[in-house]
């Protein structure tokens, strides 16, 4: 996170949007290294919670403006300088898996990924990504090819899993307190005493699950565990985080808030780490993932790395009331491809840009309720 | 604020902590498990205090052993179960340096709570009984039943002494029996010596001769009440009659004075026998011994003598009845047994106490660092290999040597497969399985080579055993600690860096 950052919270609170202006500035604290700053943001994030959960009358706590004013003036004298550098973290070269029973094969794929950066993988379920995530958290054996951990010197098995953090679909359950394992992921990750409280604190509010924290694992719904459990992968510092369809379990708000929240994480200077995710929520990791791997039956039909070279073609996906006819009697001069899924209709064209079609559809009052530019998404290959 | 019941704020305070700094430590949940050992512990003893009030009763320390192994064994589930699920080796949190050296020895503490408390009821159970009777007392009173009851029954006493006649012969060293034997042979031939002497000869010796080794002479020639030797090779041996109405073993062990036995009370009561004339003092000072020691004759068969006149009973057995003496004697060897268990077999308990806490330590240190599915195939693993071992012995008339050698064969295979694992690239579950059981048989492995050099040596010659001095139980000592020692070392350098190997790596 840079310093104009604060020029950005800055604009969220002007603007009402203080859920995201309470997690920016507690990032944007993070990355001061400053405990006290952190624990009078964390103070200020809990009230603000406080205030929010009970319903009140007012939308903020008394003096929430001026005292975000006041932790981001003091962040903005330490934060000048600090940043994260990007660097190499992980490449997988022309890695390949056979299961020995299923006879199901995953070709060989090349994959890196920096610190800071985002790596989205989608596919039809059963096609290969879970087994593409595994290989690279180190869970499965290789039958080809080589993984380089670059931040690691000479790695044995136990560093490599220590350096990743996997999180399965399933994730598995919790016993005790919610809270004791966030203590417990923070001291086996080396944070110990006032910082140990100080980081689940700051992690349980930057998640907003400070008032789940006193319970069980069976007390709380499954979007939640997914939240308590990326809590708990965060505070052990990893490197690099792999999740498997992280999304599965959350609501839509959710989704968009734990993608911004993780991208956010991982630039951060506090503790920069490369992301690796894999979700059939195609839109919404495209929009996050610095890079997408499409993957089909054990092959990578598609890296958005280099798209310029395969996609030679504009596409949308469109839903609408009007007829097939009165589509093809609008683009029928112009050479286009039309599909329909039953949903929705999909226009592959050579000659036409996305916008164009649109407006031609406009021109034409064809009302549309839904409109999307797949140009250059995987959502193309489904 | 406490969120365990019986749980203090400082030891709240400690768990905190610990949580916060010593993930490991706090993991293995050592203080609460000692916190509520300690609690189970005061009460328990309490509560045995209390019971165990007379020392002159049977023992009933045997259920309440049970009773409280069976608490102890649910202590131990609740703690597996519910307090030991967080594992920083699992979870691959920072492990450092003498982390696994310190997490064993956690477990084995935490475990040697659990398995002390089985000790409790006994331990209380001996401390009573030093508490009403002293080790002095006991011989006193003793003494003091056997003496009055002779004087107040002399009438009834036999007064002859018998004899019995030793003919030595040096027999001839074979290499199948022991050497040095010497055939003893009984005879009535020194009828001379016995009839000056006024004494019976053996009359019922139904063996025209025994055999007996030196130790056993001598043994008989320490004890003997008299002893006339007729030359260098025969011997007579005279005893007086019974005269010990009450005794114990091991009673005078440990007191300053000793059990009189039958021929000090001849000399002492009998021999110049004088009635005594304060004969309503010795009649009221047996009721109230018979008072301080008769013990309740529910739980013993024999003591059922005591109430049943016969008209054939010989002089003991009527003394005894008059008096009571069987129940006295009862509860003597009551409050006997109990006063000297832990001296006598304080080491029997350590042994106990180590091998049940050493064996579920192992075990919980194994479940800790290997997969759920690779532990319990090493148990599986382990009782094939028991029962195709015991098959191997029956079909061909094995002995322990065989036995000890298949042990050590597999422990050979199981290290070799185990250290594999440093040159291996993927988790396989047969080296999982081959480092849990060379873990778990490492501290036994001196035993069982001891145990194997003494079945070889006993096999080979009766010779050379008995001409050495017997060492073995020194070299088994050596061999139990040399286990340990070679375990603990082992565990950091070795183990330790097998386990991490094994467990992070890859599966297939």
């Amino acid at each position: 996170m840079n310093p104009s950052a604060a020029g950005e919270i800055g604009d969220y609170l002007k603007h009402g949007d203080y859920s995201v202006a309470v997690r920016r500035t507690l990032d944007y604290c993070l990355d001061t290294g400053d405990d006290a700053l952190i624990e009078n943001a964390v103070n200020w994030s809990r009230e603000y919670h406080v205030n929010e959960n009970s319903k009140s009358a007012k939308p903020i706590p008394d003096n929430f403006i001026s005292e975000a004013e006041s932790i981001l003036q003091q962040a903005s004298k330490i934060q000048s300088g600090i940043s994260y550098q990007t660097k190499p973290l992980i490449s997988a070269e022309k890695i390949s898996k056979t299961y020995s029973g299923g006879g199901f094969s995953l070709k060989p794929i090349n994959v890196s990924v920096n610190t800071g950066n985002v790596l989205g993988v989608v596919g039809e379920n059963g096609n290969g990504k879970t087994t593409l995530l595994r290989c690279l958290a180190g869970q499965l054996a290789l039958d080809n090819g080589e993984i380089k951990y670059h931040l690691l010197q000479k790695p044995d098995a136990y560093a490599v899993k220590n350096h990743i953090a996997f999180i399965p679909q399933r994730i598995p359950k919790w016993y005790g307190l919610l809270k004791d394992n966030l203590h417990f992921s923070a001291s086996i990750a080396g944070v110990y005493g006032e910082k140990n409280n100080l980081m689940v604190n700051f992690m349980l509010e930057r998640l907003n699950l400070s008032s789940y924290a006193h319970l069980t694992w069976n007390q709380i719904s499954s979007g939640y565990r997914t939240r308590f459990e990326i809590a708990r992968i965060l505070l052990q510092k990893p490197r690099l985080l792999i999740l498997d369809e992280p999304l599965a379990n959350l609501d839509i708000n959710a989704q968009q808030t734990i993608l911004t929240d993780l991208i956010f994480m991982a630039k951060g200077a506090h503790n920069p780490m490369g992301i690796i995710l894999s979700s059939q929520q195609l839109h919404e990791v495209e929009k996050v993932a610095d890079t997408v791997i499409f993957i089909k039956q054990g092959n990578c039909l598609y890296s958005s790395n280099d798209r310029a070279e395969k996609i030679t073609s504009n596409a949308v996906e469109f839903e609408t009331a009007a007829g097939r006819e009165s589509i093809i009697e609008l683009f029928g001069a112009e050479n286009i491809e039309l599909q329909f899924n039953g949903g929705f209709y999909t226009i592959i064209s050579t000659a036409l840009s996305a916008q164009e079609i649109i407006g031609k559809m406009i021109a034409a009052q064809i009302a549309i309720t839904y409109f999307r530019d797949i140009t250059y998404s995987t959502k193309r290959f489904f | 604020m406490n969120k365990r019941p019986l749980v203090p704020s400082f030891l709240q305070r400690l768990d905190d902590r610990l949580l916060r700094n010593r993930p490991n430590t706090w993991a293995a949940r050592t203080h609460l498990v000692i916190w509520f050992a300690v609690l189970f512990a005061l009460a328990l003893t309490a509560f045995c205090y209390l019971a165990f009030f007379d020392a002159k009763q049977y023992s009933s320390t045997g259920s309440w052993t049970t009773f409280v192994g069976l608490i102890a064994f649910i202590g131990f589930v609740f703690w597996l179960i519910f307090l030991l699920r967080f594992n920083v080796f699992k979870r691959y949190g920072n492990w450092f340096m003498w982390d696994g050296l310190k997490s064993f020895g956690l477990y084995f503490l935490s475990i040697g709570a659990m398995v002390a408390l089985c000790f409790i009821p006994s331990a209380v159970e001996t401390y009573r009984a030093n508490q009403q009777f002293g080790n002095d007392e006991i011989v006193n009173d003793i003494n003091e039943i056997n003496t009055n009851a002779c004087k107040l029954e002399y009438n009834l006493l036999p007064l002859q002494w018998t004899a019995d006649t030793f003919d030595i012969i040096k027999r001839p060293v074979t290499v199948t029996t022991y050497t040095e034997e010497e055939m003893v042979t009984a005879d009535t031939l020194v009828t001379a010596v016995i009839e000056q002497a006024s004494i019976e000869p053996v009359q019922n010796y139904v063996r025209p001769h025994s055999v007996m080794d030196t130790g056993e002479l001598r043994r008989k020639i320490a004890e003997t009440d008299s002893l006339v030797k007729i030359n260098d090779s025969l011997y007579v041996f005279f005893k007086c009659p019974d005269y010990q109405f009450v005794s114990s073993y091991n009673a005078d062990g440990h007191a300053t004075k000793k059990i009189l036995r039958s021929a000090d009370i001849y000399y002492a009561v009998v021999k110049n026998y004088q009635k005594p004339n304060n004969r309503p003092a010795l009649l009221t000072r047996m009721d109230e011994l018979k008072a301080k020691y008769a013990a309740n004759s529910r739980y013993s068969s024999y003591i059922d003598f005591d109430v049943t006149y016969d008209i054939n009973d010989d002089y003991q057995k009527k003394i005894k009845k008059k008096y009571s003496l069987n129940h006295i004697g009862y509860g003597i060897d009551n409050a006997v047994e109990k006063k000297y268990a832990w001296i006598d077999n304080w080491h029997v308990y350590l042994r106990f106490f180590y091998y049940i806490t050493l064996l579920a330590t192992l075990l919980v240190f194994i479940f800790r660092h290997s997969t759920v599915k690779t532990f319990f195939l090493s148990v599986l693993t382990a009782v094939l290999l028991m029962i195709i071992t015991g098959l191997l012995m029956v079909m061909s008339n094995g002995n322990e040597t065989s036995v000890l050698s298949f042990m050590i064969v597999y422990y050979i295979v199981f290290a070799i497969i185990a250290l594999s694992i440093f040159a291996a690239k993927v988790r396989n579950a047969i080296q999982g399985i081959s480092l849990n059981l060379f873990l778990f048989a490492t501290p036994f492995i001196p035993l069982i080579f001891v145990a194997l050099n003494e079945a070889i040596k006993q096999k080979q010659s009766y010779i050379i055993r008995t001409q050495e001095v017997d060492n073995s139980a020194l070299y088994f000592l050596i061999a139990e600690i040399a286990g340990s020692v070679i375990l603990l070392v082992l565990l950091e350098p070795l183990f330790r860096k097998l386990y991490r190997k094994w467990y992070a790596a890859p599966e297939n």
